[in-house]
Parts: C-alpha cells; sequence; structure tokens
C-alpha cells in the first residue's frame, strides 16, 4: 500500500493477475492511495497477515482509507476504482482466488456505504495499474494494448 | 518447411545443457545424495565452483559470514541448497532472456520461474515431500517458451483469436503452430537429457490430470498460484486451465493454495534477491 499527497508522485502497481488494485482519491486535498492485495480474508494465514496486513482485503481495505484520512482526505469525496481480479481458467471452480477477491471488496464497500466509481475486473489478463496524485487519473497498462484510463 | 519441423530444427540446434549441472540434476534424484558427491562433480568445473562460491554470498542464503572456499560452503549450505545453487546458477543463462512471444521483458520468465521454483516448495513441504526434484522441475517449468516463443510471436493474432472463442492457451498454441510449450519443453528436455522425473513435470505442468504424479501436481499448482500472483504472466496472462485433479491427488484444497501463496508473497523479497542476483558469468 501507498499514500501520498505529493502532486509530482505517481503511484504504481504491477502485475495484478488475480490480486485487486484499489486505488482511493479525495480531489480536494489531493490525497491518493493505491493498495495491491492478493488474497479476500485475513483468517486464510492470520501470522503472515500480522506481518503484512496489505495482503488481505480485509486488513488491507480499512489501512488503506485510514492512512487516507489521516492525511486529510475524507470519505464522502473520495473517488474509488477498481482493477484486477483475474481468473485461471476453470470449470469446477476450485481456482476463484480473482472472484473471491473482489467479492470480499464488495461485500466490505457494501457494509461502510462505499460506491466504486469504475472498475476494470475478471478476465485473464494481468493488469498494470497506476494513480496520478496531481490529477486523480487512474490509468491501466494491459499486456499488448495502448495504455487506458479508468 | 513446415512449422513444427522448423521448431524441430531449433531445438536440435540448442547449445547442450551444462554438463556438470546435468550430473547434478540425476544424482539429485538420490534421496540420499552427500554434500561430498556434489562437491565431487562440481570441483572439476572452475565456473560452476566459482557461481556457486557468488551465490553462498548471495543474501537469498543469507549466511553469515563470507564463504571463500567450497570446503567451507558445503559445511555451510548442506546439499539441499548447493543443489539449489548449482540450478539456479545453470538455468539461468535460458531463462533470463526476454521472450518476445510472450511479451515478457528481459528477467520476467526467469522470476516466474524462480518464484515457481520456491512456491513448488512450499506446496511440497506442505504435504511433507521431498522437495530436490519439485524445486528444478518448478524452475524449467517453462523452459518450452524459449523456443516456442517466436512462433507464437508470429502467430500471436490468430492464438489470441482462439483464447477469446474460450480457448485456453495451451490448446491455442497447439491448434495454431502445432506443438504447445509444455510438450515442446519436454521435448528440450530429452534432449538435454534430463531426468525422467523432470522432463514429466515440464511436459505435464499444465495436464496433471493426465499423468497423476505428486511432483507434476505439486509444480501445476505452483505455476497456478504464481500465476494468480501476477509473477510473470505475459501475454498469455491467466489464461490456463487450473485442474482440481491436482487438488485431489495431493490431498490439499483452494485454501491450502491461498495460504501457500501468502507465504510466497512473503517470501518474494528473497525470490527477488535471487532474480537480481548477477554472477559474472553462468558457466555456458
Amino acid at each position: 500500500m501507498k499514500v501520498s499527497n505529493d502532486s509530482d508522485v505517481i503511484l504504481v502497481t504491477h502485475a495484478l493477475g488475480s490480486c485487486i488494485g484499489l486505488a482511493v482519491y479525495d480531489p480536494v486535498v489531493k490525497v491518493g492511495g493505491l493498495l495491491h492485495y492478493m488474497l479476500p480474508e485475513s483468517r486464510i494465514n492470520p501470522k503472515k497477515a500480522k506481518e503484512n496486513p496489505f495482503m488481505f482485503a480485509d486488513t488491507g481495505i480499512p489501512l488503506l482509507f485510514k492512512t487516507c484520512y489521516r492525511y486529510g482526505a475524507i470519505k464522502q469525496r473520495m473517488i474509488v476504482k477498481v482493477a484486477g481480479g483475474a481468473q485461471i481458467m476453470d470449470e469446477k471452480g476450485q481456482f476463484n482466488i480473482g472472484q473471491r477477491n473482489y467479492a470480499a471488496l464488495r461485500k466490505i464497500f457494501w457494509k461502510n456505504g462505499v460506491l466504486i466509481q469504475a472498475e476494470d475486473v475478471g478476465g485473464f489478463v494481468n493488469r498494470t495499474m497506476e494513480l496520478d496524485i496531481e490529477t486523480g487519473e487512474v490509468r491501466l497498462k494491459l499486456p499488448g494494448q495502448n495504455i487506458k484510463k479508468l | 518447411m513446415k512449422k513444427i519441423e522448423k521448431i524441430l530444427d531449433n531445438i536440435k540446434r540448442l547449445p547442450p545443457f551444462p554438463l556438470v549441472a546435468l550430473k547434478i540434476m540425476h544424482i539429485a534424484m538420490d534421496e540420499e545424495v552427500s554434500v561430498q558427491e556434489i562437491v565431487e562433480i562440481i570441483q572439476y568445473d572452475p565456473s560452476i565452483t566459482a557461481n556457486v562460491l557468488r551465490w553462498c554470498n548471495s543474501p537469498y542464503f543469507g549466511l553469515r559470514r563470507k564463504i571463500t572456499s567450497m570446503k567451507e560452503a558445503l559445511v555451510y549450505l548442506g546439499s539441499k541448497h548447493l543443489l539449489e545453487i548449482v540450478m539456479l546458477s545453470s538455468c539461468a543463462p535460458y531463462l533470463e532472456k526476454s521472450v518476445a512471444g510472450y511479451e515478457l521483458a528481459q528477467g520476467e520468465l526467469w522470476r516466474h520461474s524462480v518464484a515457481c521454483a520456491i512456491m513448488s516448495q512450499i506446496l511440497a513441504k506442505k504435504i511433507k515431500e521431498d522437495d530436490a526434484v519439485v524445486f528444478t522441475g518448478g524452475l524449467l517449468h517453462d523452459i518450452g517458451k524459449i523456443v516456442l516463443s517466436e512462433f507464437v510471436k508470429d502467430t500471436f493474432d490468430k492464438i489470441i483469436q482462439l483464447v477469446k472463442k474460450g480457448y485456453d492457451f495451451l490448446s491455442a498454441e497447439k491448434e495454431i503452430i502445432g506443438m504447445d510449450h509444455a510438450e515442446l519443453g519436454g521435448r528440450i528436455g530429452e534432449k538435454w537429457g534430463f531426468p525422467e522425473e523432470i522432463t514429466k513435470i515440464i511436459t505435464y505442468h499444465h495436464q496433471p490430470e493426465e499423468i497423476n504424479d505428486v511432483h507434476v501436481s505439486l509444480v501445476h499448482l505452483a505455476d497456478v498460484g504464481v500465476l494468480m500472483l501476477g509473477i510473470g504472466a505475459g501475454a498469455d496472462g491467466l489464461a490456463y486451465q487450473g485442474k482440481k485433479e491436482a487438488y485431489e491427488l495431493l490431498g490439499l484444497r483452494e485454501t491450502d493454495l491461498m495460504a501457500c501463496m501468502a507465504e510466497l508473497w512473503v517470501n518474494l523479497e528473497k525470490v527477488e534477491n535471487i532474480v537480481n542476483f548477477k554472477g559474472k558469468n553462468h558457466g555456458i
């Protein structure tokens, strides 16, 4: 996870795979944060969750918002964008980590009244995501494609 | 020349795999292998010896003191790590290159391979399996991509059209080129004289259900886990099948895979240490 209020900074997270990239931005104070989490729930590996809470949706997402608040961001103003959650092909439904990651996020957002403004999730593609702190623009890079705005 | 003939011709023209590394790979299949035996083989190859010393002093193996002789290396490392070092230093030159057909920049396939080797070990530990074979198999599973890359590059649009229709990338390679990277990797393993256990892993790493082999299933799950973490997933991305038969054979479930992925994630720094570690010459 990275949070910044420095307008020269572009936060980047590479190669999301089934992981979720979550970008939040308050345009008034120009504070933004980018979280790259890989698994839905910290109870999968509580020991590792203690060492690195940003690995899991349920421990990482609250920390992202709280850190942004500390920089002066306000929840009601925050723009939320989501990317990643790609899937391995699987007819039997036993490699669902991408879907589970996304479902965990939806559940947390629903409980807390957070709306997603834009998203690019699922499929089989490996995405790279960046957040421009100056403008709040979120950009995605997919293999073989031009950079696109989210 | 037909595509298949051209591919087979490319395999023929590959330089041989380093002989000493090959010998080590074979004796590593024996669980009782001693450090002394390994040292006896590698001492006659100055470049591998030099590499072993360099790798011993790399951050990954994190020994507290500087190792200056093979004798010390053998005392401090033990046979397991010594084997890993020989494999890493012999495979690096093949896997470090960029693989344009899959849009993997230089070092990306190497990162994927190292992560898969370590992930295979983590999964092997979970089922209390010996891991000398899976480390090497995990490291080499995608070796076919180095040869298939140029053919994938030439036919990429056709392959991706099939993927859009619901094909997985492996079947699309087979359909368009006539051979997929797993089968081709197995052929390379045969040409290089790899132990059967290793070529088996390479050939079947996307189709563990066809062979019912513990090592193959471990590397399959490791590969899938590493792809889901986005590590070295190129233009083919995650467009491969996950096979439940691998779980069943190993007695594992998705939650176990997730726990192992978490374990790998906290070890990624070690992976990066290996990936970025540059020996001056690689012994070939």
